[in-house]
């Protein structure tokens, strides 16, 4: 591909960073971080930073294919570490340090806030070949042109360094794949906790009938010392409100809203209702001295 | 004191049956009254009545004036707790339980400010049975069962125990030391209704109503003719 294509393409993915600068945590040999900030040409067309010292990135320097003596323009803290002419972390050529107090947008972390630049390390963006080369995390694009020749090179270009291009003719189709896509990895999900919700009601009622089954003559024995209705139930939810208490705690865990866990409760407490319910009734019109006679 | 008026009892199913048809009596305080008949005659029915575990179709069941029968299921529960002791044929113990825990059951339910291992031991002591607190029920005799059943109806000292055939699974020695029991009882002020379809044991209470059919057809003092 000629230098004027990939000069385009390039541009076009940093488009994606625009707005932006993608940064990235790095840890060194002595295991110290720093943060690079990847930025585009037009970075400094939006936001307007001023260096210290030194100057910004010139044209040439955004799309070079070696690492070598790449360019960096330091935030004003490294300005007692760094001066113009130094090799930040012995491999990159310190051309500027900004002045203190500046600020721009990072989309990609904490969404429309203002962030400081003064300790940033900006990095000015490299091919697509550079990148890859060297293992760089690289995020997926959007681009936008009218230009079906420019799309059709783009598109074999990206296939060549083996990445996927999704061709849409208009952003709403762009919408409509996510959605689908969203929709195709959430589908199986929503089955699968369903069937799961449904077996665990399943063995809520099962085990609230067992017991009633098993017990019945106690539960009526009880009645006739004294024990209202309300005791009997609760003697027979007792064990289901152990289980539903713990599945609330369990889903807040997992979920970490209130939310879950209420859901939670609330579908089980239902449960045990629709099971108890009609216990309730039968006990309620239940000859008890027949009942215990048939039990023995 | 306790009383009956007009009491019907219908049972609804392929035929209509009148097991209880217009009985009228009182029971007074510290009575031993036998109901008697014949398999049938409604006994169980009536006795279920006032044991506050039926209703009746028509009439009304009075505790010291106050209609029993049409109070709220949580008042029944409530004087079946603290004012009426049941005991029944075939004990309706909870076998897993020992007799202590069996006898503890109706403290479970109680309001009263009772000390409830004193209570229980007092109650062991005059059932004759201190030695077996622990012992699982299912391993008790039918005596020493009915015993228990004793024991846990008066535990929370009931002015009314109903007793509904308490010797009709026991031999007649057993029959005899349990029937010794609620003399003992009545001595001590309790009012005791025992329906049972054994003459020998009516015998022994002060008086005996008899039951044919659903109504009443002879109410005497034990010894009449």
């Amino acid at each position: 591909m000629d230098i004027e294509t990939e000069r385009k393409l390039s541009y076009c993915i940093a488009e994606n960073f625009k707005a932006s600068g993608y940064s990235h945590n790095f840890i060194d040999a002595d295991e110290n971080s720093y943060t690079m900030t990847f930025v585009s040409e037009d970075f400094f067309n939006i936001y307007k930073l001023e260096t210290e010292s030194g100057r910004l990135f010139l044209e040439e320097e955004y799309y070079s294919d070696t690492m070598e003596n790449t360019p960096v323009i330091l935030g004003n803290y490294y300005k007692d570490s760094y001066k113009v002419g130094d090799f930040y972390h012995n491999k990159y050529k310190v051309i500027g340090i900004l002045k203190e107090g500046q600020k721009i947008i990072n989309l990609a972390g904490e969404r429309s806030k203002p962030v400081s630049v003064d300790s940033d390390v900006l990095f000015p963006v490299k091919s697509l070949s550079c990148m890859k080369q060297n293992h760089y995390e690289y995020p997926s694009s959007l681009i936008y042109s009218d230009d079906k020749a420019q799309l059709k090179a783009i598109n074999d270009y990206a296939e060549k360094l083996g990445m996927y291009p999704f061709n849409f003719i208009s952003l709403s189709g762009t919408k409509q794949l996510i959605n689908h896509m969203s929709t195709q990895t959430a589908a199986p999900l929503i089955i699968i906790s369903l069937i799961i919700i449904t077996l665990a009601i399943f063995c809520l009622i099962q085990s609230a009938m067992l017991f009633i089954r098993r017990n019945l003559t106690e539960l009526l024995i009880h009645r006739i010392c004294g024990a209202k209705l309300s005791n009997i139930l609760l003697r027979v939810s007792a064990g289901s409100f152990i289980v539903i208490f713990t599945s609330g705690v369990v889903a807040s865990l997992i979920f970490r809203t209130v939310i879950a866990a209420t859901g939670i409760a609330i579908t089980g407490v239902a449960v045990l209702l629709i099971t108890i319910i009609p216990f309730a009734v039968k006990l309620k019109r239940l000859s008890i001295l027949s009942s215990i006679r048939e039990g023995k | 004191m306790f009383r009956i008026k007009n009491l019907t009892k219908i049972f609804y199913g392929e035929e209509e049956v009148r097991a209880l048809n217009d009985v009228s009596f009182e029971i007074n305080d510290g009575e031993l009254v036998a109901i008697i008949g014949k398999s049938g005659s409604g006994k169980s029915t009536l006795l279920n009545i006032m044991g506050l575990l039926d209703s009746a179709s028509e009439g009304g069941y009075y505790i010291n004036e106050k209609k029993a029968s049409s109070l709220p299921e949580e008042e029944k529960a409530r004087l079946r707790n603290m004012e009426i002791g049941i005991v029944l044929q075939d004990f309706a113990l909870v076998e897993r339980y020992t007799v202590s825990q069996n006898i503890a059951i109706p403290l479970i339910y109680s309001k009263k400010n009772l000390n409830k291992e004193k209570s229980i031991r007092d109650i062991l002591n005059l059932v004759g049975l201190s030695e077996k607190k622990d012992t699982p029920s299912y391993k008790l005799s039918g005596g020493q069962k009915q015993r228990v059943a004793i024991a846990r109806a008066v535990i929370n000292n009931p002015s009314l125990i109903l007793a509904d055939e308490p010797t009709g699974a026991l031999d007649s020695k057993t029959s005899e030391e349990i029937m010794e029991l609620f003399l003992k009882l009545n001595k001590e002020g309790k009012t005791i209704v025992i329906v049972t379809h054994d003459k020998q044991i009516a015998q022994k209470c002060k008086r005996i109503i008899e039951l044919s059919d659903g109504r009443i057809i002879s109410d005497k003092k034990s010894g009449e003719r």
